[in-house]
């Protein structure tokens, strides 16, 4: 190898070492921290086969399978019949009626978030009221919404 | 024979490779697929599958394996037949109320395959492929029809 193209490597090492430091440890990573607060959160899970909710456990750490974010931790869990809309002859319209055989899951789930926007930041998941969440635990997915924040007792 | 020194930038670029090499060594150790047992093991998969001809719910139940329907790559093996029963659907009462009533042209595949690979703590990771959790739907193929699996719960499995 000549002396110029050994040269031309060892230029090229120093930015290239830099640039792989910000591809292992992105950029959020570095960012300034902002105080944590502590929330609870409801996400909606609609329509699950009864089989799979005993898969749903109280402590499960919970990530965004598309942020790939840890979002928090399973605080509680609550089960109500799903809701189905059908048309009603008798009233000639269509009425929500609870289906026989699915559930709905409201799941509490415990987290450290800042404050963004109208919502929290979760790593690199963006939280608010409506916000999908690609819920993802040990044993269960699902995708659900969220249809409540607050912030824990915890922290205020 | 002449000695040669290290220049600064030398011992810079040094640095910084000592640097690199810790910083991958950081981020391998925190990597959060591994095993939590080791490889190889065995979990017992319950999954159901709705379709809507008899003789297509009996070529899915003789299937001995199943693979993932975009890789090919082996998903499970199938130690018992499935069960083949009527699959339920909705049906409005004259009441008001919806009923959940066995169907006469639809037919529910309900049954359980053994998949390798190993126990994370994100769950169990399926020969090296992807994790299989409960109420996830699965494009598989089964002795060559494709079929969206819904996955009811996974457990360990050993052998006897």
């Amino acid at each position: 190898m000549s002396k110029k193209a050994i040269k031309t490597l060892k230029n090229l090492f120093l930015p290239l070492f830099i640039l792989s430091f910000f591809i292992v440890f992105p950029l959020h990573h570095c960012e300034a921290k902002e105080s944590e607060t502590d929330i609870l959160y409801t996400v909606q899970l609609k329509k699950l086969h009864p089989e799979v909710l005993s898969s749903l456990v109280r402590g499960a750490r919970v990530t965004d399978s598309v942020s790939k974010s840890r979002i928090g931790t399973v605080d509680s869990l609550s089960f109500t019949p799903h809701m189905t809309e059908t048309y009603s002859s008798t009233r000639d319209r269509m009425v929500e009626v609870p289906h026989p055989y699915f559930r709905d899951a409201s799941v509490i789930v415990r987290a450290h978030g800042t404050e963004h926007r109208h919502g929290y930041r979760l790593g690199s998941f963006e939280l608010f009221e409506g916000a999908t969440v690609h819920f993802f635990t040990a044993s269960f997915t699902g995708i659900g919404e969220c249809t409540a924040i607050y912030e824990s007792e915890a922290s205020s | 024979m002449k000695k040669r020194r290290l220049s600064s930038y030398d011992r810079l670029l040094l640095f910084a490779l000592a640097i690199g090499i810790l910083l991958v060594y950081v981020r391998y150790r925190t990597l959060s697929d591994s095993p939590l047992t080791g490889d190889g093991e065995k979990a017992a998969v319950t999954y159901t599958l709705q379709t809507s001809s008899k003789a297509r719910a009996e070529t899915l139940a003789r299937a001995k394996e199943l693979s993932f329907a975009d890789t090919d790559s082996l998903l499970g093996y199938v130690e018992e037949p499935p069960e083949i029963r009527p699959a339920y659907t909705e049906a409005l009462r004259a009441d008001g109320t919806v009923a959940y009533l066995p169907s006469n042209a639809h037919y529910e595949v309900r049954g359980t395959f053994i998949a390798e690979g190993s126990f994370t703590e994100n769950g169990f990771f399926a020969n090296g492929q992807r994790h299989i959790t409960a109420n996830q739907s699965i494009s598989a193929q089964m002795n060559g029809l494709n079929v969206t699996i819904l996955v009811l719960n996974v457990h360990h499995f050993s052998s006897k």
